[in-house]
């Protein structure tokens, strides 16, 4: 037996209790408590079954974690934890350490509570079932606003002893208490407008080959559209680096996507749209890559000494620095009126019939697609067998710049493709994007360190910052040898008969 | 059983020799376990049931010892609720008296209780399990499941004698648990107390630096059936618990 929550229609906190009390339950005092429900912006511990909680009482501050089929799991902290690092060391802080990754832990809600709790116990003093009894539940539903939750009835069964919570639960029922479908949370986050889910959302949509080409371009677009409105506010306000990162994402593959809806879409909302989401894209760059490298700069210096890792301090000052100007130029983009028409402009064309009907708009999706990802593999293909250990550094930025547009196609359009199929291509592909990614990233952040040094030299930096920003830029320039040198060996992973079944068998599916 | 940081550690406290706090060991250190964030699985397997009693929880098991570990045998149905939301038990009750016997019925004895406690992993962080004093082959089921020892080590020549005993028998174990032996009982103002604790620190490098202290807070958690971290949370014993899962933890999450 589960949980069950009651209310009742007209019984407050004390005549339920005095109820309950007849019935032959003996509550301890009533506890208050401040309770703020703490979760990741896209949902991650609602998706593991998972509830945490900051339980502000009595002057302390605890965590509390609960998870579906488990016991609760509570420790003391001294500051509620934003990311990863602040977690408490521990069992509790392990259980939570893997689903953070970059995300901070966001208030989602917070309720203050008075409860009174009894337990039922046998002859033997072993307990049975607790009932808590819950009251005043004031939530801060954000904006000054406040939400009443009416006082609420909970009876939990201990493990392996159900019989006497049923009997309580019947007691209550014949008490005219009304069981709930939900729990005391669900009734907070209900009454608050929380969605517990977060903002997640996928690259695909549900798709079918035989649509209209146009209708399946059109659905596309307009999720990464509110991907991108869903990750706005939380870029302006930096909550995290993934905000900025999903946007921009969504950015990105929108203009892949208008980018091959050519013959699907009218040219004139293709050309116009395809320019002003180059400029927002372009809004995005610099700070992303900043963030980038600060993200990446632990790795950077993890097995340096210590005596360099601290004369680099100043380099990685001067970045954060320079995120910061550049995230204020982002902000104002993002605040511009030009980028609210942009949206706002993108949302209707997307939703208003054309009068233009470009010769493949009517076309089966299937087959649009089929030609597209014919095309797009066969670049890469072609691209890929012309690099040579003399080829320039370009060529493999091309490369990668081709493989991504490749993957987009195939992201963006995954449900109308055979999930197995699907999945083992992107796994191809992943292996030369891999490789490709890190042999830009090394060449784009030693080139960014080479003009770091130039600035900091300006600034006066000292000879140990100046010597270790050397042999840092030495170990990025190795790191992109390292990664070009693998390259053949990814490529011709890639440039595979197993990676022409995958596409012959994808190509079908489509086209069928 | 699996090393990674969030999967579950296996602990038992564990002696060849009875009445050296063991018991008082378990509860305690699954009340502490637990407020360091834990979710705790404490299993009685000693047929006295002192942990079951402790931890407020009935003497029975449903179906007996054979329900528990023998072919058909599973925890799940077992785990009983205690007054802490973070710690459950599983009960032992007189049929554990003949546990010796279940596990001689069952293919690879040895193995059996690591095969018991993997179906549970999931649900909790540390499972401690309360062992009854000898040398058998539930001794040795627990070996083969347990990450650690917890050998609680009264300061007399007869129990360093005992700790040698075991630490020879795990010797010619093929994948020996942790020892970690701890004092126990220590009245310091004793000489002899004082330097058979010294010599154990030294004769023993991996032995937990902690010392549980013999005081009449850890007598009352009997009559009062709780941790002393609840009875008398200021009290230099309830520190020295809090302190020793300290140091097991730092073992055992590095």
């Amino acid at each position: 037996m589960d949980m069950t929550t009651f209310v009742h229609r007209e019984h407050t906190f004390a005549p339920t209790i005095e109820v309950l009390r007849h019935a032959g339950l003996e509550f301890g005092e009533p506890r208050r408590s401040d309770r703020t429900v703490l979760d990741t912006a896209d949902g991650r511990l609602f998706a593991a079954g998972m509830t945490l909680q900051a339980v502000h009482a009595a002057g302390r501050v605890h965590l509390q974690l609960e998870q579906v089929g488990s016991v609760p799991a509570t420790v003391g902290v001294d500051a509620l934890p934003r990311w990863v690092a602040d977690l408490p060391s521990g069992p509790l802080g392990n259980r939570l350490r893997p689903l953070l990754g970059l995300r901070a832990l966001l208030p989602l809600v917070t309720f203050g509570t008075r409860a009174a709790a009894a337990v039922e116990r046998g002859g033997d003093g072993r307990a049975l079932a607790t009932v808590t009894v819950t009251d005043e539940i004031v939530i801060d539903a954000g904006g000054g606003v406040t939400v009443a939750v009416p006082c609420t009835v909970t009876v939990t069964p201990a493990l392996g002893q159900p019989k006497a919570a049923e009997r309580i639960v019947a007691h209550l029922d014949a008490l005219g208490f009304e069981p709930t479908d939900a729990d005391l949370l669900a009734l907070v986050t209900n009454a608050a407008g929380v969605d517990r889910r977060g903002i997640r959302f996928e690259a695909t949509v549900p798709l079918s080959p035989d649509m209209p080409a146009a209708l399946g371009f059109r659905a596309v677009l307009v999720n990464l559209v509110d991907t991108m409105e869903a990750n706005w506010r939380g870029t302006i306000t930096d909550l995290d680096t993934e905000f900025l990162h999903d946007l921009r994402v969504a950015v990105r593959r929108t203009r892949s996507v208008i980018g091959q809806a050519k013959r699907v879409l009218p040219e004139s909302l293709r050309s116009r749209y395809r320019d002003d989401f180059a400029w927002l894209a372009g809004a995005t760059g610099p700070t992303r890559d900043l963030d980038a490298y600060a993200l990446e700069w632990p790795r950077y210096v993890a097995d340096l000494s210590l005596a360099s890792t601290d004369a680099l301090q100043p380099v990685l000052d001067h970045i954060l620095r320079h995120r910061h100007l550049a995230r204020a130029d982002l902000v104002a983009v993002l605040e511009s009126e030009r980028a609210h028409t942009l949206l706002a402009d993108w949302r209707i064309a997307l939703a208003t019939e054309p009068a233009e009907r470009p010769s493949q708009a009517d076309e089966p999706l299937g087959r649009a697609l089929a030609k597209r990802f014919r095309q797009a593999h066969h670049t890469v293909l072609h691209q890929g067998r012309l690099i040579d250990t003399e080829s320039p550094a370009e060529h493999l930025h091309d490369l990668r710049k081709d493989a991504k547009k490749l993957r987009y196609l195939v992201e963006c359009f995954a449900s109308a493709m055979p999930t197995k199929l699907h999945r083992k291509f992107v796994k191809q592909l992943k292996g030369l994007q891999d490789n490709l990614g890190e042999h830009q990233d090394a060449e784009v952040h030693a080139a960014e360190l080479t003009v770091v040094a130039h600035e900091l030299s300006d600034e006066h930096a000292t000879t140990a910052t100046l010597l270790a920003l050397g042999a840092l830029t030495q170990r990025l320039e190795q790191s992109q040898r390292d990664a070009r040198a693998e390259f053949t060996d990814r490529f011709a992973a890639y440039d595979s008969p197993e990676t022409e079944r995958i596409v012959a068998g994808l190509i079908e599916a489509l086209e069928r | 059983m699996s090393d990674d940081s969030s999967s579950m550690r296996v602990l038992a406290t564990y002696s060849i020799k009875g009445g050296v706090g063991k018991t008082t060991s378990a509860v305690n250190l699954a009340y502490e376990a637990a407020q360091a964030g834990a979710r705790v699985i404490v299993w009685d397997l000693d047929p006295q049931a002192a942990a079951t009693y402790l931890l407020r929880a009935k003497p029975r098991l449903k179906g007996g010892a054979d329900r528990l570990v023998g072919k058909q045998g599973e925890l799940d149905s077992h785990i009983r609720s205690t007054d802490h939301p973070s710690i459950s038990v599983i009960a032992a009750d007189f049929s554990m008296r003949n546990l010796d016997v279940r596990l001689d019925d069952v293919r690879k004895p040895v193995e059996r209780f690591a095969a018991l406690l993997e179906p549970i992993a999931e649900q909790y962080d540390v499972a401690l399990l309360d062992c009854p004093p000898s040398i058998s082959l539930v001794s040795e089921s627990v070996f083969g499941a347990a990450h650690a020892l917890l050998v609680p080590t009264i300061p007399t020549p007869l129990s360093e004698r005992t700790l040698t005993q075991l630490t020879e028998f795990l010797a010619t174990w093929p994948s020996p648990p942790m020892v970690l032996p701890f004092i126990s009982m220590i009245d310091r103002r004793r000489t002899l107390q004082r330097d058979i604790a010294a010599r154990l620190h030294v004769d023993w490098p991996d032995a937990l630096s902690t010392e549980i202290p013999n005081a009449s807070v850890i007598e009352r958690m009997s009559t009062e059936r709780g941790p002393v971290g609840e009875l008398a949370a200021g009290s230099p014993a309830a520190a020295a618990y809090r302190q020793l899962w300290a140091d097991i933890s730092a073992r055992l999450w590095h």
